[in-house]
């Protein structure tokens, strides 16, 4: 492995070729090689607290004989390192097909082509923490100018990755290699009495698309407007989400929750149906569980889609079939038109092979209506910055709870009166993505991904749709969203 | 019921009898309310309820019993004399009390078996007491017709059933004759009883059960009367079937029914069997089961039961010996796919056919700590495996057979053409698993579910896997079940969910060696 952070095609390659070359077993050999590099600032009271650069690489084999499976993960690459995995998974898989039969055949994959998704960035690769320490230096100079605190994050990950797959017995090989970038930038400010607090942020597979400088400021501002915030009656008040506040209602407890968009669990056995939330009724006649597909479940406005091929987007990563690159589009016009499921029901069911795989990343349709002209449409409601500690409460509505976070004020004829001290919501998608009065334009939101840190299995190309998810949705305006209890977190 | 135009004698002697059946119901309870006059002892012989209940009868259906012949008095000194006046088994004394159609009371059991042979006799006591409506009679013959063994009176017997049920059965000549007797009690007894208490089956099958064993061996009418009345629930089922009588049971029910009265039956005879099987082999086996039959009253091989089914020709597009050779070549169209007959049983040879689900295709590795709960293993798809090679191996002489379905895919691999799938079970089953077996694919019809659905739906209606449900019984699954089909066809054995037991393992180890045996005295 030579210096480069992220190594090229060639690079990754040629590795694979020696594991291949050293390699004197037999089965059908998965090998997967990634390396990748991190750069991070944090900084907390108007102080930078850490700065980071590092990498990692790292060789994952996975060998089939005859049934028995036999798996080993390793960041030494050289000949006798390599070797001693080879042997390993050997002697595991022959451990595990002990009592199984030889499989001397292998089912055929279907020729086809896998277009190139765009995941990558030079801009993102280009982060150095000398320019990133400039620009924190400006953004606390800054908030101890105007007696605020910021604190904040900035991390930029790029890495490539490259998976062969070799069948002994056919002599089979296939050969993948995917490049991924992604930035993200988050700031809160705050008072020094901390009763009032602001909150800015993005994530982008482009970290030149991050203006560090605008969301610092859009922080500062929201600070400085949520001060002195009066309580408010709970009750049911027409919001105005922001999008991030959107995206934190609907993304991980709906389109970006796998099981819950997943087919097979709408339609799933009537013991469970109820789970789902678009599961629809128990057909006796057919002896099968019906799902929502084709019925009108949102506003006519809305539509949610995925395209690997889309720059903003990011690919779905690859699968030895041709379907996991297709792009889904679960909502159309507010009819539920797809749902997600894996191989063994597309084979089972739909009588196609591969599967129409889960994606992360979405895109939702929107207005031309700007955030001013929806406050001043209003005659009274509340404005949401965001949402936080969100937990779903029911798996069939989807009623969620959560917090409003870091800014939220009540709109009286048409303009902002005062700010609102928080309260806990507790509300369903469904309700609001069918209380729709207003649009705005779909923009990138920050995506906080529950790991943050690169594993292994996010770099693996294989399950690159979890590497960066990306959210590109409009902000909102909704009818009689439900605020149950007024907190006191700021 | 018309009494005002009784005489006077009439009218005091029906209220004595009204009023002994209560005291037979409620002790002295009656005597009080009644005001019984002074020939009570005359009735004193009376001791049973159904006596006092058929007198009722009698009294009440006057143009049967007092009108013609016989008056009163006399009437009453024979039903006083009763109780052994006609039990001297003498075939003229029985033909003169039909003649004169007194009471069928006066016709004891007894008399009647003494009397068997004598056709004419028992012809007419059938008539009598189907006119005289006389239900506990009847059930009585057809005991004794069950212990004659004389079938030709059931036909008889089914019509009496009838006339008492005033609803008419449609008997066909053409349907076994003890069906025809089984319906007529299920008609009776059971309709309303199972109809309104679905939820009961083990209680259901407990009278059903009583019910087999009195129509094939047992003749002891006091069992059955003592576990008739041990449920009121089969009281009020009698009534709620005579008021309202249903036209027949479901069909889904009358399976299970057939399928029920084969159990008791084969149990009874199953040491037997096999004892003969050892001593004989497959002759004595078959002669065994001849005995049976005549002892049962299954007067053919050919109907629904245990010992006679034939096993059929399946159906099937493809077909791959165990070198797979190809069995049959394909349709005579180009892509077509024809469903031909195949003949399963290889003449001169014992057949083991087992019905493999597709499920059994998935070759996937399954964890070790899944592998219990798999769904896959759950099918027994490996432990058949297991047994044919086994089989195979343990029984060289055995032809086995694996019958599948097409499903429209192989593993992960979406297949629309069933040629292709065929070729990739037959790779999996002779290649992978090295099963020493011939298989037989047939093509599944299907069809989708209209967009954005699209599913696929498997029409199992008229396949294998139904005809075999037939024979196995619907209780069953038809996956992954195994047959052993004798070299004349016939079934000899059946398991269910592919668990050899202990029988099943005996049954083949003696007929296996009796059949080797066999071959090499003949050779």
């Amino acid at each position: 492995m030579n210096d480069s952070r992220v190594p090229s095609e060639p690079e990754l390659y040629d590795i694979l070729d020696r594991v291949h070359e050293l390699d004197t077993g037999t089965g059908v050999l998965h090998i997967r090689v990634a390396a990748y590099w991190q750069g991070s600032t944090r900084w907390t009271r108007n102080r930078i607290g850490m700065c980071v650069n590092r990498t990692d690489h790292y060789l994952m084999i996975d060998r089939e004989i005859a049934g028995g499976w036999g798996k080993t993960v390793t960041n030494q690459f050289n000949d006798r390192s390599i070797v001693s995995a080879l042997k390993y998974t050997e002697w595991m898989a022959n451990e595990r097909r002990r009592n199984w039969f030889p499989r001397d055949y292998s089912i055929p994959i279907p020729e086809h082509h896998d277009p190139d998704a765009i995941v990558w960035s030079d801009k993102t690769l280009a982060y150095n923490f000398i320019d990133a320490g400039k620009v924190v230096r400006s953004i606390c100079d800054q908030s101890e100018t105007e007696r605020l605190m910021s604190a904040g994050y900035i991390e930029c990950t790029a890495g490539s990755s490259a998976y062969s797959l070799y069948n002994h017995s056919s002599n089979n090989r296939i050969r993948r290699y995917v490049k991924l970038s992604k930035g993200q930038c988050s700031t809160t400010v705050r008072n020094p009495s901390e009763m009032a607090s602001g909150w800015a942020g993005v994530s982008q597979i482009d970290f030149g698309k991050v203006d560090e400088e605008a969301i610092a400021s859009k922080a500062f501002d929201k600070c400085i407007a949520s001060a002195n915030p009066v309580r408010l009656e709970p009750g049911r008040y027409t919001a105005i989400l922001e999008p991030q506040a959107v995206a934190d209602m609907i993304s991980y407890s709906l389109f970006a929750h796998g099981v819950i968009v997943s087919r097979e669990y709408a339609e799933g056995s009537p013991l469970r149906h109820n789970a789902s939330p678009f599961f629809l009724n128990y057909d006796p006649v057919t002896r099968l569980s019906r799902s929502k597909l084709g019925l009108q479940m949102f506003d006519k406005r809305i539509s949610v889609w995925h395209d690997p091929l889309d720059p903003e987007m990011g690919l779905v990563g690859f699968q030895p079939d041709a379907m996991g690159i297709a792009p889904i589009k679960y909502v159309e016009n507010g009819v539920l038109t797809s749902l997600p499921y894996d191989a063994i029901y597309s084979a089972n069911r739909l009588e196609i092979t591969g599967h129409n795989v889960h994606r992360n990343s979405f895109r939702m349709s929107g207005g031309d209506s700007t955030l001013d002209e929806m406050i001043a449409n209003t005659d009274r409601g509340l404005v949401i910055t965001r949402f936080s500690g969100g937990s779903t409460m029911n798996s069939s509505s989807l009623v969620a709870t959560g917090l409003t976070r870091d800014g939220l004020w009540l709109i009286e004829n048409g303009k902002v009166r005062h700010a609102v001290r928080n309260f806990r919501t507790l509300e369903s998608p469904f309700f609001i993505l069918n209380q729709v009065e207003q649009l705005g334009l779909p923009e990138k939101v920050f995506s906080e991904h529950p790991g943050s840190l690169v594993s292994p299995s996010d770099m693996l190309a294989y399950q690159a749709r979890n590497f960066a998810p990306q959210f590109i949705v409009p902000s909102m305006k909704v009818r009689d969203f439900s605020f149950s209890t007024t907190i006191d977190a700021v | 019921m018309k009494y005002h135009s009784w005489s006077k004698e009439n009218r005091i002697y029906i209220a004595i009898c009204i009023s002994f059946y209560l005291i037979t119901q409620s002790g002295l309870y009656a005597q009080s309310v009644f005001k019984i006059p002074g020939k009570v002892e005359d009735f004193a012989n009376y001791s049973s309820l159904e006596q006092c209940h058929a007198l009722m009868h009698r009294l009440a259906n006057r143009e049967h019993s007092v009108s013609d012949s016989l008056s009163f008095d006399s009437l009453l000194s024979a039903t006083q004399r009763k109780p052994y006046l006609l039990s001297t088994d003498s075939k003229e004394s029985i033909a003169k009390c039909v003649e004169k159609f007194t009471v069928g009371e006066i016709i004891r059991i007894d008399s009647l078996r003494a009397a068997k042979d004598d056709r004419e006799v028992f012809s007419l006591a059938i008539k009598l007491f189907s006119t005289l409506d006389d239900l506990n009679m009847l059930e009585q013959l057809i005991d004794v017709s069950m212990d004659t063994k004389d079938w030709k009176n059931y036909s008889e017997i089914s019509t009496a059933f009838s006339h008492y049920l005033e609803n008419p059965l449609q008997v066909s000549p053409q349907a076994g004759k003890e069906d025809s007797l089984v319906r007529a009690l299920e008609d009776k007894y059971l309709i309303s009883y199972i109809k309104n208490n679905s939820d009961s089956f083990d209680l259901q099958i407990k009278y059903i059960d009583i019910l087999r064993n009195r129509l094939s061996q047992k003749l002891r009418n006091d069992d059955i009367a003592s576990a008739l009345n041990a449920s009121n629930n089969l009281l009020e089922a009698i009534n709620n079937a005579l008021a309202n009588p249903e036209d027949s049971l479901s069909s889904d029910y009358q399976t299970r029914l057939r399928r029920y009265k084969i159990t008791p039956i084969y149990l009874q005879y199953r040491d037997s069997l096999l004892n003969s099987l050892r001593s004989s082999g497959l002759s004595g086996y078959i002669a065994s089961l001849n005995r049976i039959r005549e002892n049962i009253g299954v007067d053919t091989l050919e109907h629904n039961s245990f010992f006679v089914d034939k096993m059929f020709d399946a159906k099937g597009f493809i077909g791959y010996r165990r070198d797979s050779t190809v069995w049959k070549s394909a349709g005579s169209e180009a892509n077509g796919i024809v469903n031909d007959p195949y003949k399963l049983v290889h003449p001169g040879k014992i057949n083991a056919i087992y019905f493999l689900p597709a499920l059994c295709r998935r070759i996937k590795w399954i964890p070790a700590q899944k592998r219990k709960y798999h769904r896959v293993n759950n099918m027994g798809c490996w432990r058949s495996y297991y047994e044919i090679r086994q089989m195979s191996s343990s029984y060289p002489e055995i032809e086995i057979t694996i019958v599948t379905a097409t499903v429209g895919h192989f593993d992960e691999l979406a297949l629309p053409d069933p040629y292709e799938e065929a070729d990739l079970i037959r790779k999996a089953w002779h290649e992978y698993h090295k099963l020493p077996a011939n298989i037989l694919v047939e093509y599944t019809p299907k069809i989708n579910l209209i967009p954005p659905d699209n599913r696929r739906l498997d029409d199992w209606s008229e396949s294998n896997l139904t005809k075999i449900k037939e024979v196995i019984g619907k209780t069953q699954n038809e996956f992954s079940s195994l047959v052993l089909v004798s070299p004349e066809g016939s079934i000899l054995r059946r398991n269910y969910w592919s668990i050899p037991g202990v029988e099943f393992k005996e049954f083949l180890n003696t007929y296996y060696s009796w059949w080797i045996d066999h071959n090499k005295a003949a050779k």
